[in-house]
């Protein structure tokens, strides 16, 4: 946990000079990738986008009975660490429905810590399989009614859970939901209607290299179009996907086309979540737009589990066009 | 592996044709019947079974191992062979 609890450390500082310069030193090395912290000195409107029914209070979050919270600007990955400082309001017992982690509110992914009844348990839960811990014997005696830290840390195939550092429980991650899922995100709530408000005083997000590094296991050229028929409609010549457990970077990028300067003659890459679509590239010409005839680059973009790059061409003249869309994607494990 | 498969959509920029996998590379398309000939991952087409004795043993399939692909893209899974099952059901190895 050495690294993990550094960056804890570094995450609870209030001033906000030194704090952005500790973490430039850490994103200098290569350890940090995004980071964010929120005190709950008031409601983050730009943070808990998604859902908010709590109240802020004396920088606390106040989670009444029936009570959620919940923000998709952030998302649970291979080397990322969520902190919150939660008082549970209650001791564990019959009735009880109260967590906090990385979900989704349907309930059909979860990494977190959840009170069920008289048991708090820490759980990895993805595509229907459960995996939990009992973890209600390690809590503090006073974690219904004082302020604990309670950390998940999400490294390349396990997650741990501690409990004011103390590690708690470990679980195989055997599942991680693909990013930008709709509603997914962070999840704090309250759902019974038992007496006893849950109150959270900080949260903190750190994404980090995970301990066990990715390796190129595989690299390929995607490769698609040539002479292309006048009135060849929008086709996706191939198509690249990152499976489950493994990341890919697009190193290079090479599009060609004999021609910017016929509307509606073109070749582009797209990168896709599944949901939204980017450009990475195009050239020829589409919607009036010239895009020139040769386009080389080295994006060096990390793709995620879930993410498609596609490689696509079109040729609404009349007659025969040279157009070739390619990438070199190199797949890590 | 090549196979030959149906392509989807109408060709328009909400609807590109495409082929309803995960990874592809179209070799060949005939626009008329809408059929395409594409090279695909050979792992689409094997089952790993480890044996007592730890041994491995990767058989060949004829149909596509929908079970791996569900694992290894549970998105497309849900949104792609939810939609298309019948185009993909219906690939097999020449």
């Amino acid at each position: 946990m050495g690294e993990e609890k550094e960056y804890v450390t570094y995450a609870i500082k209030n001033d906000l000079q030194s704090l952005l310069n500790d973490v430039k030193a850490y994103i200098r090395r290569g350890q940090i990738r995004t980071y964010y912290v929120d005190h709950f000195n008031t409601k983050d409107e730009w943070l808990w986008n998604h859902l908010f029914m709590g109240s802020i209070s004396n920088g606390k979050l106040i989670l009444s009975n029936g009570k959620v919270v919940v923000s998709t600007r952030f998302h649970a990955d291979r080397g990322s660490l969520l902190e919150m400082r939660v008082l549970w309001g209650i001791t564990a017992q019959s009735g009880a429905t109260r967590l906090f982690g990385w979900g989704h509110p349907s309930g059909w992914f979860f990494i977190g810590f959840e009170m069920i009844g008289e048991t708090v348990y820490a759980i990895v839960q993805c595509h229907g399989e459960r995996r939990q811990v009992d973890i209600t014997s390690q809590l503090p005696s006073d974690y219904d009614s004082a302020f604990h830290s309670y950390v998940i840390v999400i490294d390349k195939n396990v997650v741990r859970f501690y409990v004011n550092t103390i590690l708690v429980a470990e679980i195989e991650l055997f599942a991680l939901t693909p990013h930008f899922t709709t509603g997914e995100g962070l999840i704090i709530g309250n759902y019974d209607t038992i007496a006893g408000d849950m109150q959270v005083d900080w949260v903190t997000i750190v994404y980090f290299t995970p301990s066990e590094k990715f390796t190129p296991t595989s690299q390929k050229v995607y490769s698609g179009g040539g002479d292309i028929a006048g009135g060849t409609s929008l086709t996706t010549a191939w198509s690249y996907t990152v499976p489950e457990g493994k990341r890919a970077i697009i190193e290079a990028i090479q599009l060609i086309c004999d021609t910017d300067s016929v509307n509606e003659v073109y070749g582009t890459i797209l990168l896709s979540n599944g949901e939204k679509s980017m450009n990475i590239g195009t050239v020829g010409q589409a919607v009036g737009i010239s895009y020139g005839k040769i386009m080389f680059t080295y994006p060096r973009i990390e793709l995620l589990p879930g993410m498609q790059v596609k490689g696509m061409y079109r040729n609404g003249d009349t007659s025969t066009h040279t157009i070739w869309v390619r990438a070199l994607i190199t797949e890590l494990e | 592996m090549r196979i030959i498969v149906r392509l989807i959509g109408k060709g328009t920029p909400e609807e590109p044709y495409e082929v309803p996998l995960p990874t592809y590379t179209i070799i060949k398309v005939d626009y008329k019947t809408k059929i395409a000939i594409v090279e695909v991952p050979d792992e689409y087409f094997t089952e790993t079974e480890i044996k007592r004795d730890g041994t491995v043993e990767v058989r060949k399939l004829k149909r596509i191992n929908i079970k791996k692909l569900m694992r290894l893209y549970p998105l497309w899974y849900k949104t792609i062979y939810q939609k298309y099952r019948k185009i993909i059901d219906e690939i097999e190895l020449e």
